[in-house]
C-alpha cells in the first residue's frame, strides 16, 4: 500500500552513499568466469549448468522476486533457467555482460507473467518501495563496475522523480498505470515522462 | 493495435517493463521481424543491465534446482487441472463482475480438462488481449504434435475470422495454423511442420482476418489476443 512511500531525503544520501569507487575496486578473486560458465553450458555441461546456478540465482530470485509476487517468483526462475540452459549458445560475449543476458531473460519472464496475470495496483505491493534497498554495489568485474557508476550518474542527473519512476519500473515491474496511479498523473503523461527520461538518459550515456 | 510511431520510445519501455500486456506481446511479436527494432530493445537491455547486476540478492527456495533438473531430464508431471485452476481463479478475481468471461473461463478449464493430454509434453496458452481479457485457451500436446484452441469470450465481428498463427524468430514471417472456427473446438491440427522447442517457446497471436482467413497467407493486422505456453507436464 505503501509502495511508494519514498523519504526523498534519505534516499538521496544513500544514492550518494552508494556512489561506487571505481579506481578501488578490481574483479572479485572469487568469481566464476560466466562467459565461460555459459560456453561450457551451451556444450550442454551439466556440471557447468550447476555451478551457473550457484553462482546467479540469488541474484535472479533477487530480480524476479521483486516483480512477480512469491509463488510464482519460483516458477518464473525455473522457466528462466530451463531457457537459459536451451539458449546458451545464443550468448554473444561481445554484444553484453553473461549475467545481463541471463538477468534479461529472467526479467523479460517476470514481466510477462505479472503483466498477464492481472493489473498491477499498488494494493498489490506488499511492503514499501525504498530504491536504495533494491540494489547494492554490484560484484564482479572493472568494467561491470565502471557501467553502474555510469548508469548511476546518469539516473542521478534525472530528476529525482523521474529517477524513482525508472527504479520502480525496473525494480518492481511498475506498469504506467501503477506509476499514473502513484504519481497521481494521467498514463499518458507518464508515458511521455518515461519516454523523455529514458532519452535523456540515453544522451547522458553516450556522452 | 497501433504501435507508437516512436520506435525509439518503445523499445525503451519494452526494455524498461512499462508496457501494458498486449502492447509488450505487441512489440515482442514485432522485434522478431523487425531487426532495427530488435537491436534498439538489446541496446536498451543492455544500457539498464547494470541495474539487475545490483539488484540485491534473495535466495530462492532450497529445492529450485532440483526442480529445473527434473524439468531438463523431462521429470515429474504437473497435474493440469491444478495449474489451470490456480490461473481461472486469478482471471476470476481480475474479471470479477464479468459474467460472460467468468462462464468462459468455466468452460475452458472444462475444456481443458477434457482434452487433457495423457502424453508427456502438454502445454497450455490463454490468449488475451489484456491482462483480464482472456479470450481463447489453447492446449499443446508436443509429443503428440497437436493442439487445440477454444474461444473464452472471443467472437468475431460478422464476416470476420479469427486466424491462429504461430510466431517464432526461426520462422520468419508468421505461419498460420489455421482459421479457428467460431464456436467451441476448434478441433486438432499438426504441429509436425515445427520442432518441438520452436512450438514450445513460440508467441501464437490471433489477428482478425477476412471470412475464411487471410487470403495472402501472412496476417492482415497487428495481432488482436496473444500469448505463450505454459508448461504443464514434462
Amino acid at each position: 500500500l505503501c509502495f511508494l512511500s519514498i523519504h526523498r531525503q534519505a534516499l538521496a544520501v544513500a544514492f550518494i552513499a552508494r556512489a561506487p569507487h571505481v579506481d578501488s575496486m578490481t574483479a572479485a578473486p572469487t568469481a566464476p568466469d560466466l562467459v565461460d560458465l555459459l560456453r561450457r553450458v551451451a556444450g550442454r555441461d551439466r556440471a557447468a549448468f550447476a555451478a551457473l546456478y550457484a553462482a546467479t540465482s540469488a541474484k535472479l530470485y533477487g530480480v524476479v522476486s521483486r516483480i512477480v509476487q512469491s509463488g510464482d517468483a519460483s516458477e518464473v526462475l525455473q522457466e528462466a533457467y530451463v531457457k537459459i540452459w536451451e539458449r546458451a549458445g545464443d550468448f554473444d560475449a561481445a554484444k553484453g555482460s553473461p549475467l545481463g543476458w541471463i538477468a534479461t531473460i529472467a526479467r523479460n519472464r517476470a514481466l510477462d507473467e505479472v503483466r498477464r496475470a492481472k493489473p498491477m495496483y499498488l494494493e498489490d505491493m506488499p511492503e514499501g518501495f525504498e530504491p536504495a534497498a533494491e540494489f547494492e554495489d554490484p560484484m564482479g568485474r572493472r568494467d561491470r563496475k565502471e557501467a553502474y557508476a555510469a548508469l548511476m550518474r546518469c539516473l542521478n542527473a534525472l530528476e529525482a522523480e523521474k529517477r524513482d519512476m525508472i527504479l520502480m519500473a525496473y525494480y518492481r515491474g511498475a506498469s504506467r498505470e501503477a506509476l499514473a496511479a502513484k504519481y497521481k498523473a494521467p498514463v499518458g503523461t507518464v508515458k511521455t515522462w518515461l519516454r523523455r527520461s529514458l532519452a535523456q538518459l540515453k544522451d547522458c550515456l553516450s556522452s | 493495435m497501433s504501435l507508437p510511431e516512436d520506435d525509439e520510445g518503445l523499445a525503451a519501455e519494452y526494455a524498461l517493463g512499462t508496457l501494458d500486456a498486449a502492447e509488450r506481446a505487441a512489440v515482442a511479436a514485432r522485434r522478431l521481424t523487425d531487426p532495427t527494432l530488435d537491436a534498439a530493445i538489446s541496446a536498451w537491455e543492455a544500457r539498464l543491465t547494470p541495474l539487475a547486476e545490483a539488484a540485491r540478492p534473495v535466495l530462492p527456495p532450497g529445492d529450485l534446482f532440483a526442480r529445473i533438473e527434473a524439468r531438463l531430464d523431462g521429470g515429474a508431471i504437473v497435474d493440469l487441472a491444478v495449474v489451470l485452476r490456480a490461473r481461472v481463479a486469478r482471471w476470476r478475481a481480475a474479471a470479477a463482475g464479468a459474467g460472460l468471461v467468468a462462464a468462459g473461463l468455466a468452460a475452458a478449464l472444462a475444456f481443458v480438462v477434457a482434452t487433457r493430454p495423457t502424453t508427456p509434453h502438454q502445454f497450455v496458452a490463454v490468449l488475451q488481449k489484456g491482462p483480464d481479457e482472456p479470450a481463447f485457451a489453447m492446449t499443446v500436446d508436443i509429443d503428440r504434435e497437436e493442439f487445440s484452441i477454444r474461444p473464452i469470450s472471443a467472437k468475431p465481428p460478422e464476416g470476420r475470422s479469427y486466424e491462429l498463427w504461430i510466431i517464432a524468430p526461426q520462422l520468419g514471417a508468421p505461419k498460420s495454423l489455421g482459421v479457428i472456427d467460431a464456436n467451441a473446438v476448434s478441433g486438432e491440427r499438426r504441429l509436425n511442420a515445427f520442432d518441438p522447442a520452436t512450438v514450445r517457446d513460440a508467441t501464437y497471436a490471433v489477428t482478425l482476418e477476412p471470412q475464411g482467413g487471410s487470403p495472402t497467407g501472412r496476417p492482415s493486422g497487428a495481432p488482436v489476443f496473444v500469448g505463450k505456453l505454459i508448461a504443464v507436464g514434462p
